[in-house]
């Protein structure tokens, strides 16, 4: 499978639906690259008699005790696309799952709403949700786990 | 791997919330009904109460961090009541006013009823001293950015509140590692499909907040 190609498709799928942000926050963490602690020796520097100073005479370097610093690297393609898709089932079928159980549990208020004080237009609802919608959705966190265990995980 | 993604989204698209700002308002929610439950156990009894006072059938919350005094729309707001104390209200999405006198966004406050009452009367903003529990709540659908740890940190070097919390939907190594050095109360993973306990460990965390001030 050709990861990028793949990666780029289903990015492109997925902004189409407006999950471009999704898109956006994958973007951001694969700029900022995966943090590994390393142990690595220290360098420290010895000082040099007044004759040995200036450019012509190299700085004389030592190993000192180990400690651990941070090193970043590149994520694989494979890798992308796992974060992707791992995005895509955090964005669309756990946030349904997690607006079901708001429902459920605030199950003898009518509606959950929520507004800002300036307009009403980006008012969202929260509505309660059938047994079968419920399942449906939990298959398909099932799916796209499958799918990313199948890319190495995350 | 298209096709795949294709035929499992497809479906869902069109009951799911598209919006980041919608996302981060459903996890306010849940995190809320999280610290309900948490009440409850703690034997408190609850009640849904509008900003006019009047008992709420529906429920309207604030989508952007808005003052407690606001009278634009009909907020709502959750009532906790242990018995013999002062009653409680947790409401999403407030400004409180730091030690330093400048005004935060809590994304979720619990606090005095009389502190509410107060700058709803006089047009002011709760103190953080006043608030019990404030929670700061991060939906990420990648890892969480260093940068949001990062403020956190700033922002309750500044509060009085007693518990000040971090709960996001998501995790990384980075900021878990900040947050367990310098944050009392975080939690991580905070999905209904979560496999780890982590809600039922935040939950206790919530009736740990409410335990501290039954004993006050």
């Amino acid at each position: 499978m050709n990861y990028k190609e793949e990666y780029n498709k289903i990015e492109s799928y997925i902004g189409s639906l407006g999950f471009g942000w999704v898109c956006a926050q994958v973007r951001e963490e694969i700029e900022t690259g995966k943090l590994n602690e390393e142990k690595i020796p220290t360098l420290n520097e010895y000082s040099r008699s007044n004759q040995q100073q200036g450019f012509f005479y190299p700085a004389d370097f030592r190993k000192g005790q180990a400690a651990d610093f941070v090193k970043r690297s590149e994520y694989s393609d494979k890798q992308k696309l796992a974060l992707l898709v791992e995005a895509i089932k955090r964005a669309i079928p756990e946030l349904i799952l997690m607006e079901a159980q708001v429902a459920a549990y605030f199950d003898n208020i009518e509606v959950i709403s929520f507004t800002s004080d300036k307009d009403d237009k980006e008012k969202l609802e929260i509505i309660k949700r059938e047994g079968k919608a419920i399942d449906d959705t939990r298959k398909a966190v099932e799916a796209l786990d499958s799918l990313i265990n199948g890319l190495g995980g995350v | 791997m298209l096709s795949a993604i294709q035929s499992i989204v497809g479906p869902l698209v069109n009951i799911s919330t598209v919006s980041s700002s919608a996302a981060n308002d459903v996890f306010e929610a849940y995190v809320l009904s999280l610290i309900v439950r948490a009440a409850c156990e703690e034997g408190a009894i609850v009640s849904y109460v509008d900003r006019d006072g009047i008992a709420a059938t529906s429920l309207t919350f604030r989508t952007s961090p808005g003052q407690i005094y606001s009278t634009a729309k009909n907020y709502s707001h959750v009532m906790i009541e242990f018995p013999n104390l002062p009653v409680l209200e947790a409401h999403i999405g407030i400004k409180i006013a730091g030690k330093s006198g400048v005004l935060h966004e809590a994304d979720i406050a619990v606090l005095d009823r009389a502190e509410a009452e107060n700058c709803r009367r006089n047009s002011v903003s709760p103190r953080s001293s006043k608030v019990i529990v404030a929670v700061e709540c991060k939906y990420y659908t990648s890892a969480l950015q260093l940068h949001l740890a990062r403020s956190f940190i700033g922002l309750i070097s500044d509060l009085s509140s007693k518990d000040p919390f971090f709960v996001t939907n998501t995790s990384a190594n980075s900021v878990e590692k900040l947050l367990s050095h310098r944050v009392k109360h975080w939690e991580k993973n905070i999905t209904p499909s979560c496999s780890n306990n982590e809600i039922d460990r935040l939950a206790y965390s919530f009736r740990d907040a409410f335990k501290n001030f039954k004993a006050r």
